[in-house]
């Protein structure tokens, strides 16, 4: 006989298994492909140019590259949604639902004998996949298996996550193709609506250019596809890996993930709920859970009106990069709302009689929570657009512009000096650019301020650049130049804030062949190290600059077209410059590289460069004037080949 | 065997069950009868604890039903738009069915091949036909002994000779082990056959129950002819209709045959007969004085 409140049916189970090996089967081939397959085909490959010295560090970066990149979180985000929404794919369909809820099995069974189905689903391929690598590993006669056992933990806890949040995907819709497109929405959500804020933000205001990162690991696939991509992820030498674009070590990333673990279970528990609750009945409807009808209603009145404003502004109309802009946009964004709304009542109701004396009223107080958000942002109530902090305010000033640089305190009061400047320059900065010509240049200037009472607060300016400013010193662009024109701005922007104990691996440079044809002249450490001393030189006596206008018809004669590309090393935790302003860390020693565009002025950097051997009379480097020179003739001769 | 008490059923604000009072006794055959939207199927996935009701109580021997697998293991539905799993065959469903019903009968099962010589056990169940399909769930059902079956539209799509010989195989099963059995129809002439008791829906309300047999002793099919005109028939007679084909009277009156008869007979007639009324004739006359029209009810 059955218990009363049995929490497992081996028969649903069994049904589950045997119904749905398909699912299980790819998810199968696909671990395997992804690792012990990958792990031989990469470790079996030819390394007969390998040193001896180097083969086994070499083959041991090979294997742990090949094992972190099978980290990335889009298949296994892909197959969660595919084994949770078939697991509970009854519940979309009136007769199946009414079928499976008249046996004699509870809901609590259903839900965890479904559970346990998708896990071991999900979770069997990964440790046989583990499994086999192991054998894989040994049969390459590898033994270093700690990256192997991290692949498995991260993977077991996104496994966790993703599925959880599939299965909360899977019970909150009666809808198959609803349940997938919910997935999508739920793992970006967060992301989408704060690039809507800052959209609507930037396009209405002046100088906000809402700097705020927070949120992204509300957006599950973003965040940890950002985290795991495999073209994101770097090796360090001590067989840990990072990621430079979020601070990402192997220890965050256990942390990370075991959070999302955590917050598997809470989702797990409430997608319980939601089944207990739910009302068969909802079949086929596209929300089940009463109260999220109107976050359906509101989101996609506001993320997909917001869109598409967006999308039909930018076809009619060109905006003004300083702001202030209200028309075409907000009675677009209106009216998309406005339609959204109900549409997606429509949606809801599976009926076109939508227009409800209820709905009117609720799409009424959308679109006027719309335009008082306008109205606040336009008029700036909250004064946000004439704020500038006081020196004794600022722990930490960054601008970025032609490129990033940290400020040292004692240029704080000049930046302060530039950005009331432009906060005041609202009027006729906006007027600028409402007026300016189609090939008018301009630039931007992005400050980041991080406070004393730890809030951050970031700007962004845009402002014309015309050659008759460049020598004006009481105008903006002069300004900044001078303010970044600092030999240790260029050494750090360049070579971290350990510029003074960089080890070089290797580098290059493009020359041209008798002024004509471009090729790479690879250099080596001793030939990088005698640069950077000369270069380093040439920054010292202010020879050295990066323009903010390079197009400049003096610069062009100045600035070679050519790039210098040196790799290096630092120490651990050495301090650069992100270009959003971010304090970042290098790893131990992992490798950094850079590319300096040289001046003429650059006399004992081009020096050096001759006496290497590096350029020659018949190899050397072309300014842009004699680089758009040399286009021009190309272009030509290609006009003249197709003519002919 | 099951008990329906003040139930109330709201689909997304409209009432589907309006206040539904049912009481089914054990081994009875209950036919629940009305048109189309009365709320037949709606009040028996609430009995077989599929729904959960807006207000009211469902007891199945006693019991809440919703959520109790206790005694869902000893019911067995049958719906109207039938599910199998996606390329299961019969022999699948069986071991299905076999591991989620305790009572199950494997013998019974291979006993039964004979009576449904049609059906392929090996072939995939979609591909079957619609009435083969039933069969199927009628099979399957019969194995897992049922103390309560309950049948939506149980016999759509079944050919005459099939309908006969799965009825006689569900009453013979009936007469083995107490067998209550619910079944939902459109089709009066359907049920009479086979219900000993009868409730009819309409608009989400049971506005009738009770057994075939107090419902064929409330009324009367009378008969009878006079040498001249008729005399004048008693006042206490409750006559619900009355029709005539030269002298031959036809009277429809409420009230026991014998006694009916017996005042009649004392008015001297040429002769007088109590003719059986069929059940759809019964409910004609009973629900007459509804406000709705009986036509709809009675398809």
């Amino acid at each position: 006989m059955l218990s009363k409140r049995s929490f497992f049916s081996k028969t649903i189970f069994l049904k589950n298994i045997t119904l749905y090996w398909p699912v299980w089967a790819c998810w199968l081939l696909v671990c395997l492909y992804r690792l012990p397959f990958r792990i031989f085909v990469n470790l079996s490959a030819d390394f007969t140019d390998i040193a001896p010295a180097e083969y086994d560090r070499y083959l041991e970066q090979q294997f742990l590259e090949t094992v972190y990149k099978g980290l990335s979180p889009f298949l296994l985000f892909l197959f969660a949604a595919i084994t949770a929404i078939t697991l509970f794919s009854y519940l979309y369909q009136a007769r199946s639902a009414h079928m499976i809820h008249a046996l004699p099995v509870c809901r609590e069974s259903l839900y965890l004998t479904n559970l346990c189905s998708g896990l071991c689903f999900l979770v069997i391929p990964q440790l046989l996949s583990f499994l086999a690598s192991i054998f894989v590993c040994f049969f390459l006669q590898m033994t270093h298996l700690e990256g192997l056992l991290h692949w498995l933990l991260l993977s077991l806890g996104m496994t966790l996550a993703a599925f959880a949040l599939a299965v909360f995907t899977a019970l909150v819709t009666g809808h198959m193709a609803a349940a997938y497109g919910f997935f999508i929405i739920f793992n970006y959500a967060f992301v989408v609506l704060r690039s809507q804020v800052q959209y609507i933000m930037s396009t209405i205001s002046y100088g906000m250019t809402l700097d705020f990162q927070f949120g992204d690991f509300l957006s599950p696939l973003y965040f940890l596809g950002r985290c795991f991509g495999t073209s994101s992820l770097y090796l360090n030498s001590n067989g840990t890996f990072h990621n430079d674009f979020l601070s990402l070590t192997l220890k965050t990333a256990h942390f990370y993930v075991g959070i999302y673990a955590i917050a598997a279970l809470a989702l797990f528990f409430l997608a319980y709920l939601i089944y207990r609750k739910r009302q068969l009945e909802s079949a086929g409807d596209i929300i089940t859970v009463h109260f999220l009808k109107p976050v359906f209603r509101w989101g996609a009145a506001y993320t997909l009106g917001g869109l598409f404003a967006y999308l039909g502004t930018s076809i009619i109309h060109r905006y003004s990069p300083a702001g202030g802009d209200l028309l075409p946009l907000i009675p677009l964004l209106l009216a998309a709302e406005f339609i959204l709304f109900f549409a997606s009542e429509m949606v809801l109701q599976k009926s076109f009689r939508i227009f409800q004396t209820k709905r009117l009223a609720e799409s009424g107080a959308l679109l006027a929570i719309t335009l008082i958000f306008v109205f606040c942002v336009h008029k700036d109530i909250l004064r946000l657009e004439q704020r500038v902090p006081k020196e004794e305010e600022i722990e930490m000033a960054c601008i970025s512009g032609t490129y990033p640089i940290r400020l040292s305190p004692e240029d704080y009061e000049a930046l302060l000096g530039i950005h009331q400047k432009l906060a005041s320059s609202k009027k006729d900065i906006q007027s600028y650019f409402n007026h300016m010509k189609l090939d008018a240049s301009y630039t931007s200037l992005n400050i980041y301020y991080n406070l004393k009472n730890g809030t951050r607060l970031a700007r962004k300016y845009f402002y014309p650049v015309e050659e008759r400013y460049l020598d004006q010193a009481d105008y903006v662009l002069y300004q900044i130049m001078s303010l970044s024109h600092r030999p240790e701005y260029y050494l750090q922007y360049h070579f971290t804030d350990a510029y003074e104990q960089l080890t070089f691996v290797e580098g290059s440079l493009g020359v041209y062949i008798n002024g004509d044809y471009l090729t790479d002249q690879v250099l080596d450490q001793d030939q990088c190290r005698s640069i950077f001393d000369a270069f380093q030189k040439d920054v010292q006596e202010g020879n050295y600059r990066i323009y903010s206008y390079p197009f400049a018809e003096d610069y062009k004669k100045s600035i070679y077209a050519n790039t210098l590309f040196l790799d290096y090393t630092v120490p651990k935790d050495s301090v650069y410059t992100g270009y959003d302003g971010e304090q970042c860390r290098t790893f131990a020693k992992s490798v950094q590289s850079t590319a300096i565009t040289l001046t003429t002025d650059c006399v004992h950097t081009l020096e050096a460069l001759g006496r290497l051997g590096i350029i020659t009379e018949e190899r050397r480097l072309i300014t842009e004037e004699e680089f758009q020179l040399l286009m021009d003739d190309t272009e030509k001769d290609l006009e003249r080949i197709f003519h002919q | 065997m099951i008990v329906v008490k003040d139930l109330v059923k709201y689909f997304h604000g409209f009432c589907a069950l309006d206040h539904v009072n049912m009481h089914v006794p054990k081994a009875a055959v209950y036919g629940l009868v009305g048109p189309n939207g009365a709320g037949k199927s709606t009040l028996l996935r609430h009995i077989t604890g599929i729904y959960r009701p807006s207000q009211g109580q469902i007891l199945v021997q006693g019991e809440p039903v919703y959520e109790n697998t206790a005694q869902k293991a000893r019911m067995f539905y049958i719906p109207d738009d039938l599910f199998y799993f996606f390329q299961a065959d019969t022999l699948e469903m069986k071991s299905f069915y076999a591991g989620l019903y305790p009572a199950f009968d494997e013998k019974l099962f291979e006993k039964l091949r004979d009576f449904f010589p049609s059906i392929d056990v090996k072939r995939n169940i979609r591909r079957l036909s619609k009435g083969m399909q039933k069969q199927v769930a009628f099979w399957l059902a019969l194995c897992c002994h049922p103390g309560l079956m309950v049948l939506d539209e149980p016999v759509d799509g079944l050919d005459p000779v099939m309908r006969r010989q799965l009825w006689s195989l569900i009453l013979s099963h009936g007469q083995e082990q107490p067998l209550t059995i619910l079944i939902s129809s459109h089709n009066l002439r359907e049920l009479e056959d086979v219900c000993d008791h009868v409730g009819i829906m309409h608009q989400g309300k049971l506005v009738l129950e009770r057994s075939l047999c107090d419902l064929q002793n409330t009324i009367c099919k009378v008969q009878l002819a006079f040498a001249h005109a008729m005399p004048p028939l008693p006042e206490e007679l409750d006559i619900l209709q009355m029709s005539n084909m030269g002298r031959v009277y036809t009277i429809i009156i409420r009230g026991d045959g014998v006694q009916i008869q017996r005042q009649l007979s004392a008015l001297n007639p040429l002769f007088v007969d109590i003719l059986p009324l069929t059940l759809e004739e019964i409910f004609i006359y009973e629900m007459g004085g509804n406000d709705y029209a009986v036509k709809e009810i009675l398809l």
